[in-house]
């Protein structure tokens, strides 16, 4: 009977053992989790931000006469100019976010110019903490922005 | 102080104004009248011809207002011989639209008559036989038709005759009988005692008549052909021309006889010619002016030297004073038209008006031109633009139009009818073209940036 209760005093620590480690587990992935979600929203954000830079450089063409009339309303997107918008707009919130650095870093991204929207894709690679192969985390995301006109 | 209330109404209402005021002032500030490029406009209503390119515009252009570009109108056939004076009675019958209408003289001015009213279709001149017994008109359909009076002096119709083309007179002859003159031919129709008849052996041969006089005292037909006057006199036979009497006169519309010989017209001018045993003289100092332009003489019977002018106005009556003519207004009448009505007015088939050409500030690429028009059935009117005074672009009223690029701005208007004999063609009241110009915004002031997913 004495040998059988030792042997249960010993199966406490291991239990202990055991559920601490699950515990660091679950609290890893869940910290890991949370990062990943904040940064999905974060680059969604940058990447909204740099489509409606893009767009927003857009002119509207106006046809008019001498008494001020407006006939027509056009959008008119110069390619180059709204690339360097979007370019410039997601350099600077990318650096605010940090990126590039050790465990953040951007693969790649496209910006799309049409006739009057801007289509703003980018890949970051964020290194986890979990062992290989979960160690890394591609987030992709896009999106696109349009001008238009108000009114006739 | 009791009123403080009042004050702060004041006060209150005075701050509302202000903020309508800065409203209306941002408002004005936002429209941005300052920053409109310089594009180019004009707008004629046609009330001068200062955007007219009068030297190749071959348009009616009406400046009296409203003002209109519309067809020129033929000159229509000018009928000289549309009123005739009753010897006898102070009584008048004029040619008008739809037939024959009297005047009377009543003491005082010449009232409307109406037992001298008849229907007569394109009727054309008219004449009182040499006592006034009896009243013939003739028409463009080439008939002449006679009428007697009644008891009440009212028309009765007593006969019509056919076959002469082209009449531009009916003037009387001996007794009941008549001279029925058209451009190449006088015909004399002479009265049996029961109906009028042609008589060729008295007929005239003639090349471009246009006017015809009989004085019957002298028994003499004096004719405008072409630019002589052609003296006729009864020689116990027949008429024969006087050369004496004859004389050539250049450019003239009428001719009228008078107890000291004739007169023609030229232009607003009467100029008088005496017939002397010698031949006939011209007689300077008895020249009379009309005040406005004149068409038309025509014989008076009521005394030997008074004679009528067709003019504008209408018939005026001129009489001899002793010295000379001067226009009685009491024996005139207003309104009298030597201008036939259509069909013999007509428009020209096509006719195009141009503007002065503008230059522009910078080129002009595209163009918005309005029109007020009236376009009646079977008619056009077209527009074109040009930006370099050669090439033209049709556009459509109230449509923005590329057009090639230039430093100029004008335009035309083509006006075209297939039925130059309607009573109207195309009109332009008004045209306004504008070049058009780009001006650019930025999106946030005349658009918006939405995200699209």
């Amino acid at each position: 009977m004495q040998r059988a209760v030792s042997s249960e005093r010993g199966f406490a620590l291991v239990w202990l053992a055991v559920t601490m480690g699950l515990i660091s587990l679950l609290l890893v992935v869940a910290v890991d989790a949370v990062r990943v979600w904040a940064l999905w929203g974060r680059l969604q954000a940058i990447v909204d931000a740099a489509a409606l830079a893009g767009a927003g450089s857009a002119r509207v063409r106006e046809e008019v006469d001498a008494f001020g009339n407006v006939y027509s309303r056009q959008v008119v997107l110069d390619p180059v100019e709204a690339a360097q918008e979007a370019n410039r707009c997601l350099d600077e919130n990318l650096r605010w976010l940090g990126v590039p650095r050790e465990d953040l870093l951007e693969e790649s991204r496209m910006i799309d110019i049409g006739d009057n929207t801007v289509r703003v894709q980018v890949v970051l690679v964020a290194r986890r903490f979990l062992p290989p192969p979960w160690d890394t985390l591609r987030v992709v995301r896009e999106a696109t922005a349009e001008a238009v006109v108000e009114g006739p | 102080m009791r009123r403080w209330w009042l004050w702060v109404l004041v006060v209150c209402l005075v701050i509302v104004v202000l903020g309508v005021l800065a409203r209306f002032h941002v408002a004005g500030a936002e429209w941005g009248l300052s920053n409109l490029p310089p594009a180019l406009w004009l707008d004629d209503h046609y009330l001068n011809l200062d955007l007219t390119d009068v030297a190749a515009t071959t348009a009616a252009v009406d400046t009296s207002p409203p003002g209109k570009v519309l067809l020129p109108r033929r000159a229509g056939e000018v009928m000289r011989d549309v009123v005739a004076l009753r010897p006898g009675a102070l009584q008048v019958a004029v040619v008008v639209k739809d037939g024959l209408q009297g005047y009377a003289f009543d003491g005082v001015r010449m009232v409307r008559d109406g037992r001298l009213d008849t229907a007569l279709r394109e009727a054309c001149a008219v004449s009182f036989t040499s006592d006034g017994g009896f009243l013939v008109a003739a028409t463009r359909k080439g008939q002449v038709v006679f009428w007697g009076f009644d008891s009440e002096g009212s028309l009765h119709e007593v006969q019509r005759l056919s076959g002469f083309s082209e009449v531009v007179a009916v003037e009387p002859a001996v007794g009941w009988d008549v001279w029925v003159g058209s451009k190449k031919r006088a015909w004399y129709l002479g009265f049996d005692g029961t109906k009028w008849q042609e008589v060729p052996a008295l007929a005239l041969s003639l090349s471009e008549a246009r006017s015809a006089s009989w004085y019957g005292q002298r028994r003499s037909l004096t004719v405008l052909d072409g630019t002589r006057v052609r003296y006729f006199a009864w020689e116990g036979s027949r008429f024969v021309e006087v050369g004496a009497f004859s004389t050539d006169i250049g450019s003239a519309s009428a001719v009228v006889q008078h107890g000291l010989g004739y007169s023609v017209l030229q232009d607003k001018t009467v100029l008088a010619y005496g017939l002397t045993e010698a031949g006939v003289v011209r007689c300077p100092s008895l020249d009379f002016t009309f005040p406005d332009a004149a068409e038309g003489l025509a014989g008076s019977p009521w005394a030997d030297q008074d004679w009528v002018g067709l003019t504008g106005w209408g018939m005026r009556y001129v009489g001899w004073t002793g010295t000379g003519w001067a226009v009685d207004p009491a024996r005139s009448v207003a309104g009298v038209s030597v201008i036939s009505e259509v069909p013999a007015g007509r428009y020209e088939e096509a006719a195009e008006y141009r503007s002065r050409l503008l230059d522009a500030v910078f080129p002009v690429f595209k163009v918005r031109l309005e029109a007020e028009a009236f376009v009646p059935r079977w008619c056009s009117v077209e527009y074109f633009v040009t930006t370099d005074g050669s090439n033209w672009t049709q556009v459509e009223p109230g449509v923005s139009t590329e057009v090639p690029e230039g430093m100029k701005l004008g335009y035309r208007i083509r006006l075209a009818t297939a039925r130059p004999e309607l009573p109207k063609g195309p009109e332009v009241d008004r045209v306004r073209l504008l070049q058009i110009a780009y001006r650019y915004l930025p999106v946030s002031q005349a658009g918006k940036v939405r995200l699209v997913r």
